[in-house]
């Protein structure tokens, strides 16, 4: 807002007073006015912003990092091996199984007939074992293998990438699986209270004491996981189990914030006012109720986040988490502990997650900023 | 008020409970009244006299546990309340009886614009679109003078003053039309300027609906003075006395209201005189007396009040009283 301009001397009669112009169109909505504040808190902010855009992209790494060739213009006719199979016999070359696309390209620059190949910007794929290297795996970072290749002779950087959507998704989507149903115990034992409440918080604390990695080893002893070629990653049968397992865990701690709002937020007027309405319980519970009791979950969502890409790496680093050869970062830290000298493959696995983690941890911290009350913030 | 009309309400024997570590607390106990269509009756007494639970068990609105409606009937329009399915008894609330809180500034969710609030109970209790509701929505808000009301539909609870929520509430209140609104203390936590324009304002919109009835339930008898017909004074849970609003600022029989209207401070009365008080408080409604609920302040008592309770009795036309002074 700018500074009013001081009456001019002589006139302290005048209109001094003159109430600032009130912006109407500014939402007077609780929401909007913690976004507004969110935006405000840079540090968060920019997180956030990086961490979407960097999540959006990661959508389209099969553009982006990947040996299969974009399009292949092959003697007239046009290719496009991103999206099905190509023999190499297909582009007139010896050999069987599919079109090693970087050679072809070489080739085709060398063949000089109007044949060519548009590879990706980074030509070289997650699952790929890059066997035609010289020397034994795991190599040196190089200017073509910028973060180097694992000890099955996998790319390092394309193996991050992708394991930067892996533990995105799966972090999100236990976030949402968990919370979800932790809300709904919470919000169900919250509001009807009494021997509902005493019965659930019961069965919540023997559930609660059931050892969670033991249960993981159990059932992945029982059910392989397995991990099916030519899938994407997300759609893979085992993700989608490990996702299951966690939430089926890590519901619990959210029920006892959610239960406590709802006991709070019960005994207000405009919850009476509801009733005396005639307004139907359901909607009650989950139109009136939920919205004023879910800062708990937004604020502690981010930290969710944290803790559930924490937890896949660590069930990844242990061997019980997604089967390989799936890009996962507790995979590549577990190669690089054991194979301490092979620096790339412990520096930049960690440095991945900690940056991660730490944008995060940001975006949460002003998260809660943006919900305190309090007006002025130490974090602008 | 003609007696010969059927009554809108009639609360027969009406007891609620409150079960409470020390026992049965009987905060209502054996109310009957009637509320007649068109009428505007007050009901008065001092916190904790039961005036409060006495309307919540019209609507069983009473938290259960630790309350039960454990007697009496409730007929509203042929039916009793007391008798509805939830379901039905839901259909009955905020369309055919509604109610307004004491607080304005708690009353209306924080998460949602005024004009969802309003439109929430229409589209409840009817079958109406959106857009039908919306409008009926902003006649509201005009009704209950809220200006540039159209405009203020989108705007939240926080973005309006005390009185201007008070305002909402009674929109929203009457959003149904309904035949019975029960005030609970609803200008109580306002401001003393803005507490006659929400009197006045209850008062026009129930002018407009030629059947509706109000219960007013305050503690003020300056308000009930300027609003009733009738005039209902509760202590310890039983109605004491029940008399035309003037019979009663005139001619109080009960040594309760004569308490009460003496306590009031006098215009035209002597500077610096003392308010006259009511001794002693109101007795707990765990451990009532067993005859008459006032005996132990009463300034008028004899021996028999502390073991004998007396029925009500009719006076003059109209006017009821409980006490054994008037039973001779």
């Amino acid at each position: 807002m700018t500074q009013e301009a001081p009456p001019p001397v002589g006139t302290t009669q005048g209109t001094v007073g003159t109430p600032p112009a009130v912006a109407r169109d500014r939402s007077g909505s609780v929401f909007r006015r913690r976004l507004r504040k969110f935006r405000t808190l840079k540090r968060g902010y920019y997180s956030f912003l990086l961490i979407a855009v960097a999540y959006a992209i990661s959508f389209m790494l099969p553009l982006l990092v990947n040996n299969k060739a974009l399009v292949v213009h092959y003697e007239g006719s046009y290719f496009f091996p991103i999206r099905e199979y190509h023999a190499a016999s297909e582009f007139g070359i010896e050999g069987f199984g599919e079109a090693n696309y970087r050679d072809l390209k070489k080739k085709f620059a060398e063949d000089g007939k109007g044949n060519w190949v548009l590879m990706p910007p980074y030509p070289y794929s997650p699952l790929e074992n890059l066997l035609e290297l010289p020397g034994n795996p795991p190599h040196r970072p190089s200017w073509e293998h910028i973060f180097g290749t694992d000890t099955a002779g996998r790319d390092v950087f394309a193996r991050l990438a992708y394991g930067f959507n892996v533990s995105l998704t799966f972090a999100l989507l236990v976030l949402l699986f968990a919370d979800g149903f932790g809300v709904m115990v919470g919000a169900i034992l919250g509001y009807f209270g009494s021997l509902t409440d005493i019965i659930g918080q019961r069965m919540i604390e023997i559930w609660s004491a059931l050892p969670f990695l033991y249960t993981i080893i159990i059932i992945s002893s029982i059910i392989v996981p397995t991990y099916t070629p030519g899938r994407n990653l997300v759609l893979q049968q085992s993700f989608w189990l490990l996702i299951g397992i966690l939430s089926i865990f890590y519901w619990i701690s959210i029920t006892y914030y959610v239960r406590g709002e709802f006991y709070r937020e019960k005994a207000k007027d405009y919850v009476g006012a509801a009733i005396a309405m005639g307004v139907s319980e359901p909607k009650i519970i989950f139109k009136h109720i939920l919205p004023n009791a879910l800062t708990p979950v937004v604020s502690f969502a981010p930290f969710t986040i944290v803790l559930n890409i924490t937890a896949l790496v660590a069930l990844d680093f242990l061997g019980f988490g997604l089967p390989a050869p799936t890009p996962s970062w507790g995979e590549l830290i577990g190669q690089g502990v054991s194979n301490l000298t092979s620096w790339w493959l412990v520096l930049f696995p960690i440095g991945a997650m900690f940056l991660t983690l730490l944008l995060i941890v940001l975006i949460g911290e002003a998260v809660r900023e943006a919900f305190d009350p309090k007006e002025y913030s130490r974090l602008r | 008020m003609s007696t010969k009309q059927t009554p809108l309400l009639q609360v027969r024997n009406l007891q609620t409970h409150f079960k409470t570590e020390a026992g049965w607390a009987r905060a209502v106990d054996g109310v009957s009244f009637d509320i007649f269509p068109g009428e505007v009756v007050g009901l008065v007494g001092e916190s904790g006299s039961g005036k409060s639970v006495t309307a919540l068990s019209i609507l069983r609105l009473i938290p259960d546990p630790p309350g039960k409606t454990v007697g009496g009937s409730i007929l509203y329009k042929a039916q009793d309340l007391l008798k509805l399915s939830w379901e039905e008894i839901r259909n009955v609330r905020g369309n055919e009886i509604s109610m307004i809180f004491q607080e304005p500034m708690t009353s209306l969710n924080p998460v949602f614009t005024i004009g969802m609030q309003i439109m929430e109970v229409i589209l409840e209790h009817n079958k109406v679109s959106r857009k039908e509701a919306f409008d009926r929505a902003v006649r509201m808000l005009e009704l209950v003078g809220i200006p540039a009301a159209a405009n203020r539909m989108n705007d939240y609870p926080h973005q309006f003053s005390g009185g201007m929520r008070q305002r909402v509430m009674i929109a929203i209140a009457l959003a149904c039309d309904p035949s019975l609104l029960i005030a609970d203390e609803p200008t109580t936590a306002l401001d003393v300027t803005i507490q006659a324009q929400i009197l006045e304002l209850m008062l026009k919109v129930k002018d407009e609906r030629k059947d509706a009835a109000i219960l007013l339930i305050t503690h003020n008898l300056a308000v009930v003075a300027e609003t009733c017909h009738r005039v209902m004074v509760m202590y310890g849970g039983k109605i004491q006395e029940i008399a035309p609003v003037r019979e009663l600022f005139r001619n109080p029989t009960h040594p309760y209201t004569k308490g009460l209207l003496a306590s009031l401070p006098a215009v035209d009365g002597a500077r610096h005189a003392r308010l006259t008080t009511i001794p002693g408080n109101v007795p707990s409604i765990l451990d009532l007396p067993a005859g008459c609920k006032f005996a132990t302040r009463c300034p008028e008592r004899l021996e028999k009040c502390f073991t004998y309770e007396p029925e009500l009795i009719e006076v003059s036309p109209g006017h009821w009283v409980r006490c054994v002074l008037v039973e001779k």
